[in-house]
Protein backbone atom coordinates (compact mmCIF):
# COMPACT_ATOMS: atom_id res chain seq x y z
CA UNK A 1 0.00 0.00 0.00
CA UNK A 2 1.51 3.32 -1.00
CA UNK A 3 -0.34 5.80 1.15
CA UNK A 4 0.58 9.38 0.38
CA UNK A 5 0.29 10.62 3.97
CA UNK A 6 1.44 9.31 7.30
CA UNK A 7 0.42 9.91 10.92
CA UNK A 8 1.44 13.37 12.06
CA UNK A 9 1.24 14.97 8.60
CA UNK A 10 -0.63 18.27 8.40
CA UNK A 11 -3.30 18.16 5.73
CA UNK A 12 -6.12 20.32 4.45
CA UNK A 13 -9.46 19.03 3.22
CA UNK A 14 -10.34 20.08 -0.34
CA UNK A 15 -13.07 22.65 -0.81
CA UNK A 16 -14.54 21.43 -4.06
CA UNK A 17 -18.22 20.69 -4.49
CA UNK A 18 -18.97 17.11 -5.41
CA UNK A 19 -21.96 16.14 -7.52
CA UNK A 20 -23.39 12.87 -6.27
CA UNK A 21 -22.72 10.59 -3.33
CA UNK A 22 -19.74 11.61 -1.22
CA UNK A 23 -18.54 10.81 2.29
CA UNK A 24 -16.72 14.08 2.99
CA UNK A 25 -19.01 16.11 5.24
CA UNK A 26 -19.50 19.74 4.20
CA UNK A 27 -18.53 21.03 7.64
CA UNK A 28 -14.97 19.72 7.29
CA UNK A 29 -14.21 20.93 3.75
CA UNK A 30 -11.39 23.45 3.64
CA UNK A 31 -10.34 22.68 7.22
CA UNK A 32 -6.83 21.93 8.38
CA UNK A 33 -6.00 18.84 10.43
CA UNK A 34 -3.41 16.24 11.34
CA UNK A 35 -3.37 12.63 10.18
CA UNK A 36 -4.13 10.46 13.21
CA UNK A 37 -3.76 7.07 11.46
CA UNK A 38 -3.91 5.31 8.12
CA UNK A 39 -7.02 3.11 8.11
CA UNK A 40 -6.21 1.07 5.02
CA UNK A 41 -7.19 0.86 1.36
CA UNK A 42 -10.87 0.84 0.43
CA UNK A 43 -12.99 1.16 -2.69
CA UNK A 44 -14.17 4.68 -3.36
CA UNK A 45 -17.77 5.13 -2.15
CA UNK A 46 -18.30 7.80 -4.83
CA UNK A 47 -17.95 4.98 -7.36
CA UNK A 48 -19.61 2.21 -5.34
CA UNK A 49 -22.74 4.29 -5.00
CA UNK A 50 -23.36 4.10 -8.76
CA UNK A 51 -22.76 0.42 -9.36
CA UNK A 52 -19.10 0.82 -10.23
CA UNK A 53 -17.75 -1.84 -7.91
CA UNK A 54 -14.45 -2.74 -9.52
CA UNK A 55 -12.57 0.53 -9.37
CA UNK A 56 -9.19 1.13 -7.79
CA UNK A 57 -8.89 1.36 -4.04
CA UNK A 58 -8.10 4.61 -2.26
CA UNK A 59 -6.25 5.14 1.02
CA UNK A 60 -8.51 6.12 3.94
CA UNK A 61 -7.24 8.18 6.87
CA UNK A 62 -8.51 9.36 10.25
CA UNK A 63 -7.71 13.05 10.47
CA UNK A 64 -7.92 15.05 13.69
CA UNK A 65 -9.14 18.64 13.75
CA UNK A 66 -9.40 21.23 16.52
CA UNK A 67 -13.08 21.97 17.05
CA UNK A 68 -12.36 25.68 17.47
CA UNK A 69 -10.94 25.70 13.92
CA UNK A 70 -13.93 23.84 12.50
CA UNK A 71 -16.86 25.79 13.99
CA UNK A 72 -17.30 29.54 14.29
CA UNK A 73 -18.01 30.32 17.89
CA UNK A 74 -17.33 26.79 19.12
CA UNK A 75 -18.51 26.70 22.74
CA UNK A 76 -16.14 24.22 24.32
CA UNK A 77 -12.56 23.67 25.34
CA UNK A 78 -9.84 24.98 23.06
CA UNK A 79 -8.28 21.50 23.06
CA UNK A 80 -11.46 19.70 21.97
CA UNK A 81 -11.03 17.69 18.77
CA UNK A 82 -13.05 15.98 16.09
CA UNK A 83 -11.73 12.99 14.15
CA UNK A 84 -13.11 12.37 10.68
CA UNK A 85 -12.38 9.55 8.21
CA UNK A 86 -11.36 10.98 4.87
CA UNK A 87 -10.26 9.42 1.59
CA UNK A 88 -6.89 10.41 0.16
CA UNK A 89 -8.25 12.23 -2.88
CA UNK A 90 -9.94 14.73 -0.55
CA UNK A 91 -6.69 15.65 1.24
CA UNK A 92 -3.93 18.06 0.29
CA UNK A 93 -0.58 18.71 1.95
CA UNK A 94 -0.62 21.66 4.30
CA UNK A 95 2.74 23.26 4.93
CA UNK A 96 3.50 24.22 8.51
CA UNK B 1 -39.26 -8.63 9.69
CA UNK B 2 -37.74 -5.69 11.50
CA UNK B 3 -35.47 -6.85 14.30
CA UNK B 4 -36.17 -3.69 16.29
CA UNK B 5 -38.62 -2.33 18.84
CA UNK B 6 -39.11 0.88 16.79
CA UNK B 7 -42.74 1.51 15.91
CA UNK B 8 -43.26 0.58 12.27
CA UNK B 9 -45.96 2.29 10.25
CA UNK B 10 -48.37 -0.44 9.04
CA UNK B 11 -47.91 0.77 5.45
CA UNK B 12 -44.21 0.05 5.69
CA UNK B 13 -44.83 -3.37 7.18
CA UNK B 14 -46.83 -4.40 4.11
CA UNK B 15 -44.39 -2.75 1.73
CA UNK B 16 -41.49 -4.55 3.40
CA UNK B 17 -43.31 -7.87 3.16
CA UNK B 18 -44.15 -7.34 -0.50
CA UNK B 19 -40.54 -6.36 -1.22
CA UNK B 20 -39.15 -9.40 0.58
CA UNK B 21 -41.60 -11.71 -1.22
CA UNK B 22 -40.61 -10.25 -4.60
CA UNK B 23 -36.90 -10.62 -3.88
CA UNK B 24 -37.34 -14.24 -2.84
CA UNK B 25 -39.76 -15.10 -5.66
CA UNK B 26 -37.28 -13.77 -8.20
CA UNK B 27 -34.39 -15.66 -6.59
CA UNK B 28 -32.51 -12.49 -5.72
CA UNK B 29 -32.14 -13.68 -2.11
CA UNK B 30 -33.45 -16.69 -0.18
CA UNK B 31 -35.64 -16.94 2.92
CA UNK B 32 -32.81 -18.89 4.60
CA UNK B 33 -30.43 -15.99 4.11
CA UNK B 34 -32.87 -13.53 5.62
CA UNK B 35 -33.52 -15.86 8.56
CA UNK B 36 -29.85 -16.34 9.30
CA UNK B 37 -29.21 -12.58 9.31
CA UNK B 38 -32.11 -12.19 11.75
CA UNK B 39 -30.43 -14.78 13.98
CA UNK B 40 -27.12 -12.93 13.75
CA UNK B 41 -28.75 -9.67 14.81
CA UNK B 42 -30.45 -11.25 17.83
CA UNK B 43 -27.05 -12.52 19.00
CA UNK B 44 -25.46 -9.09 18.79
CA UNK B 45 -26.10 -7.07 21.90
CA UNK B 46 -24.15 -4.59 24.06
CA UNK B 47 -23.20 -7.57 26.26
CA UNK B 48 -20.61 -8.45 23.61
CA UNK B 49 -19.14 -4.98 23.91
CA UNK B 50 -19.24 -5.42 27.68
CA UNK B 51 -16.95 -8.46 27.39
CA UNK B 52 -14.45 -6.45 25.37
CA UNK B 53 -14.46 -3.52 27.78
CA UNK B 54 -14.16 -5.73 30.87
CA UNK B 55 -11.15 -7.48 29.36
CA UNK B 56 -9.56 -4.10 28.55
CA UNK B 57 -10.07 -3.04 32.17
CA UNK B 58 -8.26 -6.06 33.63
CA UNK B 59 -5.61 -6.67 30.95
CA UNK B 60 -3.46 -3.69 29.89
CA UNK B 61 -1.76 -5.63 27.09
CA UNK B 62 -5.17 -6.49 25.62
CA UNK B 63 -6.17 -2.84 25.93
CA UNK B 64 -3.12 -1.82 23.86
CA UNK B 65 -3.94 -4.38 21.20
CA UNK B 66 -7.56 -3.25 21.20
CA UNK B 67 -6.56 0.37 20.67
CA UNK B 68 -4.20 -0.61 17.85
CA UNK B 69 -6.60 -2.92 15.96
CA UNK B 70 -10.10 -3.20 17.34
CA UNK B 71 -11.39 -6.03 15.13
CA UNK B 72 -8.36 -8.26 15.71
CA UNK B 73 -8.58 -7.82 19.48
CA UNK B 74 -12.31 -8.58 19.53
CA UNK B 75 -11.69 -11.78 17.58
CA UNK B 76 -9.26 -12.89 20.32
CA UNK B 77 -12.33 -13.19 22.56
CA UNK B 78 -14.01 -15.49 20.04
CA UNK B 79 -16.40 -12.78 18.83
CA UNK B 80 -16.66 -13.11 15.06
CA UNK B 81 -17.40 -9.66 13.68
CA UNK B 82 -17.24 -10.37 9.96
CA UNK B 83 -16.33 -7.29 7.91
CA UNK B 84 -16.49 -4.89 10.88
CA UNK B 85 -13.48 -2.57 10.98
CA UNK B 86 -13.48 -1.48 14.58
CA UNK B 87 -11.62 1.46 16.13
CA UNK B 88 -11.67 1.50 19.92
CA UNK B 89 -11.09 4.84 21.66
CA UNK B 90 -10.44 5.09 25.39
CA UNK B 91 -11.80 7.51 27.92
CA UNK B 92 -9.16 8.81 30.34
CA UNK B 93 -9.03 11.49 33.01
CA UNK B 94 -7.71 13.76 30.23
CA UNK B 95 -10.22 12.97 27.47
CA UNK B 96 -13.82 11.88 26.93
CA UNK B 97 -14.88 10.38 23.60
CA UNK B 98 -18.20 10.67 21.77
CA UNK B 99 -19.27 8.72 18.66
CA UNK B 100 -21.60 9.92 15.93
CA UNK B 101 -22.27 9.36 12.23
CA UNK B 102 -23.35 12.69 10.75
CA UNK B 103 -23.90 11.33 7.25
CA UNK B 104 -26.27 8.47 8.09
CA UNK B 105 -26.10 6.39 11.32
CA UNK B 106 -23.12 4.06 11.04
CA UNK B 107 -22.73 1.98 14.17
CA UNK B 108 -20.74 -1.17 15.13
CA UNK B 109 -23.79 -3.43 14.84
CA UNK B 110 -21.84 -6.67 14.67
CA UNK B 111 -20.47 -5.90 18.13
CA UNK B 112 -23.22 -3.95 19.88
CA UNK B 113 -26.41 -4.86 17.98
CA UNK B 114 -28.83 -2.21 16.75
CA UNK B 115 -28.33 1.46 17.64
CA UNK B 116 -30.84 3.42 19.73
CA UNK B 117 -33.35 5.68 17.94
CA UNK B 118 -31.81 8.87 19.32
CA UNK B 119 -28.44 7.95 17.76
CA UNK B 120 -30.12 7.88 14.34
CA UNK B 121 -31.95 11.18 14.80
CA UNK B 122 -31.10 14.23 12.73
CA UNK B 123 -30.84 16.21 15.99
CA UNK B 124 -28.11 14.01 17.49
CA UNK B 125 -26.23 13.65 14.22
CA UNK B 126 -26.00 17.41 13.69
CA UNK B 127 -25.49 18.54 17.30
CA UNK B 128 -22.97 15.96 18.52
CA UNK B 129 -20.29 17.35 16.21
CA UNK B 130 -21.08 21.03 16.70
CA UNK B 131 -21.92 21.17 20.41
CA UNK B 132 -20.81 17.91 22.01
CA UNK B 133 -20.61 19.32 25.52
CA UNK B 134 -24.22 20.52 25.41
CA UNK B 135 -25.34 17.11 24.11
CA UNK B 136 -23.35 15.35 26.83
CA UNK B 137 -24.87 17.59 29.50
CA UNK B 138 -28.35 16.66 28.27
CA UNK B 139 -27.40 13.02 28.77
CA UNK B 140 -26.26 13.86 32.28
CA UNK B 141 -22.53 13.82 31.54
CA UNK B 142 -20.81 16.81 33.12
CA UNK B 143 -17.09 16.80 32.55
CA UNK B 144 -14.48 18.05 35.00
CA UNK B 145 -12.62 21.26 34.25
CA UNK B 146 -9.81 20.76 31.76
CA UNK B 147 -11.11 17.49 30.32
CA UNK B 148 -10.94 17.39 26.52
CA UNK B 149 -13.83 16.15 24.39
CA UNK B 150 -12.97 14.09 21.33
CA UNK B 151 -15.74 13.51 18.83
CA UNK B 152 -15.44 10.75 16.21
CA UNK B 153 -17.51 11.07 13.04
CA UNK B 154 -17.94 7.64 11.49
CA UNK B 155 -17.87 8.91 7.91
CA UNK B 156 -16.37 5.97 6.05
CA UNK B 157 -15.44 2.33 6.61
CA UNK B 158 -14.46 2.30 10.29
CA UNK B 159 -16.87 1.79 13.20
CA UNK B 160 -16.26 2.99 16.73
CA UNK B 161 -16.57 1.82 20.31
CA UNK B 162 -15.67 3.84 23.39
CA UNK B 163 -13.85 2.11 26.25
CA UNK B 164 -15.37 3.89 29.26
CA UNK B 165 -13.34 4.45 32.41
CA UNK B 166 -13.67 1.70 34.97
CA UNK B 167 -16.09 2.79 37.70
CA UNK B 168 -14.86 3.43 41.23
CA UNK B 169 -15.38 0.74 43.84
CA UNK B 170 -14.70 -2.19 41.50
CA UNK B 171 -11.20 -3.12 42.65
CA UNK B 172 -10.81 -6.86 42.75
CA UNK B 173 -13.91 -7.53 40.62
CA UNK B 174 -13.58 -10.43 38.19
CA UNK B 175 -14.23 -9.94 34.47
CA UNK B 176 -17.60 -11.65 34.89
CA UNK B 177 -18.52 -9.14 37.60
CA UNK B 178 -17.33 -6.21 35.50
CA UNK B 179 -19.09 -7.15 32.25
CA UNK B 180 -22.66 -6.29 33.31
CA UNK B 181 -21.55 -2.85 34.51
CA UNK B 182 -20.82 -1.78 30.95
CA UNK B 183 -23.78 -0.10 29.24
CA UNK B 184 -24.50 0.52 25.57
CA UNK B 185 -24.62 4.27 26.17
CA UNK B 186 -21.19 4.27 27.83
CA UNK B 187 -19.76 2.60 24.69
CA UNK B 188 -21.24 5.35 22.49
CA UNK B 189 -19.89 7.99 24.85
CA UNK B 190 -23.08 9.51 26.28
CA UNK B 191 -22.70 7.95 29.70
CA UNK B 192 -19.98 7.66 32.31
CA UNK B 193 -20.12 4.59 34.54
CA UNK C 1 -35.34 -4.64 7.41
CA UNK C 2 -31.72 -5.03 8.55
CA UNK C 3 -31.86 -8.70 7.51
CA UNK C 4 -33.07 -7.83 4.01
CA UNK C 5 -30.43 -5.11 3.56
CA UNK C 6 -27.67 -7.39 4.81
CA UNK C 7 -28.79 -10.21 2.54
CA UNK C 8 -28.62 -7.81 -0.40
CA UNK C 9 -25.32 -6.11 0.50
CA UNK C 10 -23.14 -8.79 2.10
CA UNK C 11 -19.85 -8.68 0.22
CA UNK C 12 -19.11 -12.30 1.18
CA UNK C 13 -22.39 -13.54 -0.19
CA UNK C 14 -22.04 -16.71 -2.26
CA UNK C 15 -23.38 -15.76 -5.66
CA UNK C 16 -22.35 -12.15 -5.15
CA UNK C 17 -23.99 -9.17 -3.57
CA UNK C 18 -26.77 -7.28 -5.32
CA UNK C 19 -26.26 -3.85 -3.83
CA UNK C 20 -23.75 -1.88 -1.79
CA UNK C 21 -24.56 0.20 1.27
CA UNK C 22 -23.13 3.09 -0.75
CA UNK C 23 -25.90 2.68 -3.33
CA UNK C 24 -28.44 2.46 -0.53
CA UNK C 25 -27.11 5.69 0.99
CA UNK C 26 -27.06 7.41 -2.39
CA UNK C 27 -30.69 6.42 -2.83
CA UNK C 28 -31.56 7.91 0.55
CA UNK C 29 -29.62 11.12 -0.16
CA UNK C 30 -31.48 11.67 -3.40
CA UNK C 31 -34.91 11.56 -1.75
CA UNK C 32 -36.95 14.73 -1.69
CA UNK C 33 -36.02 16.79 1.39
CA UNK C 34 -39.48 16.41 2.92
CA UNK C 35 -39.25 12.62 2.82
CA UNK C 36 -35.73 12.65 4.19
CA UNK C 37 -36.78 14.64 7.21
CA UNK C 38 -40.11 12.98 7.90
CA UNK C 39 -39.51 9.33 7.17
CA UNK C 40 -38.05 7.13 9.85
CA UNK C 41 -34.72 5.38 9.49
CA UNK C 42 -36.09 2.03 8.30
CA UNK C 43 -38.68 3.68 6.06
CA UNK C 44 -35.84 5.42 4.22
CA UNK C 45 -33.89 2.17 3.87
CA UNK C 46 -36.96 0.39 2.56
CA UNK C 47 -37.76 2.97 -0.09
CA UNK C 48 -34.15 3.30 -1.15
CA UNK C 49 -33.67 -0.49 -1.43
CA UNK C 50 -36.80 -0.81 -3.53
CA UNK C 51 -35.67 2.04 -5.80
CA UNK C 52 -32.16 0.62 -6.24
CA UNK C 53 -33.38 -2.94 -6.88
CA UNK C 54 -35.89 -1.59 -9.41
CA UNK C 55 -33.13 0.49 -11.02
CA UNK C 56 -31.16 -2.72 -11.46
CA UNK C 57 -34.17 -4.49 -12.94
CA UNK C 58 -34.22 -7.09 -10.14
CA UNK C 59 -37.77 -6.31 -9.03
CA UNK C 60 -40.83 -4.70 -10.55
CA UNK C 61 -41.59 -1.70 -8.37
CA UNK C 62 -45.21 -1.33 -9.49
CA UNK C 63 -45.84 -5.00 -8.72
CA UNK C 64 -44.35 -4.64 -5.24
CA UNK C 65 -46.51 -1.59 -4.50
CA UNK C 66 -49.62 -3.40 -5.79
CA UNK C 67 -48.86 -6.40 -3.62
CA UNK C 68 -48.34 -4.12 -0.58
CA UNK C 69 -51.80 -2.61 -1.17
CA UNK C 70 -53.28 -6.14 -1.45
CA UNK C 71 -51.69 -7.13 1.87
CA UNK C 72 -53.02 -3.96 3.49
CA UNK C 73 -56.52 -4.63 2.16
CA UNK C 74 -56.42 -8.25 3.40
CA UNK C 75 -55.33 -7.04 6.81
CA UNK C 76 -58.13 -4.47 6.84
CA UNK C 77 -60.71 -7.19 6.01
CA UNK C 78 -59.43 -9.57 8.67
CA UNK C 79 -59.34 -6.95 11.39
CA UNK C 80 -62.43 -4.83 10.86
Amino acid sequence: MSARFEPGNHVRVATRDHFGHVRTPRYIRGKRGTVERICGDFRNPEELAYGRWDGDTVALYRVRFLQREVWDGYAGDSADTIDVELYEHWLETEEG
Amino acid sequence: MSATHEHVDRTDEFLERAFREALIARGVITQDEVDSWIDVMYERTPALGGRVVARAWVDPAFRSRLLADGSAAVRELGIEVGPLKLVAVENTPEAHNLIVCTLCSCYPKMLLGLPPDWYKSIAYRSRAVREPRAVLAEFGVHLAEGRTVRVHDSTADMRYVVIPMRPAGTDGFSEEQLQPLVTRDSMIGVEEL
Amino acid sequence: MDAIVWSLTDAERPGGRHMTVDELRRGIESMPAGDYENLGYYAKWLRSSIAIMAEKGLIDRAQVERRARELAAEHEREHS
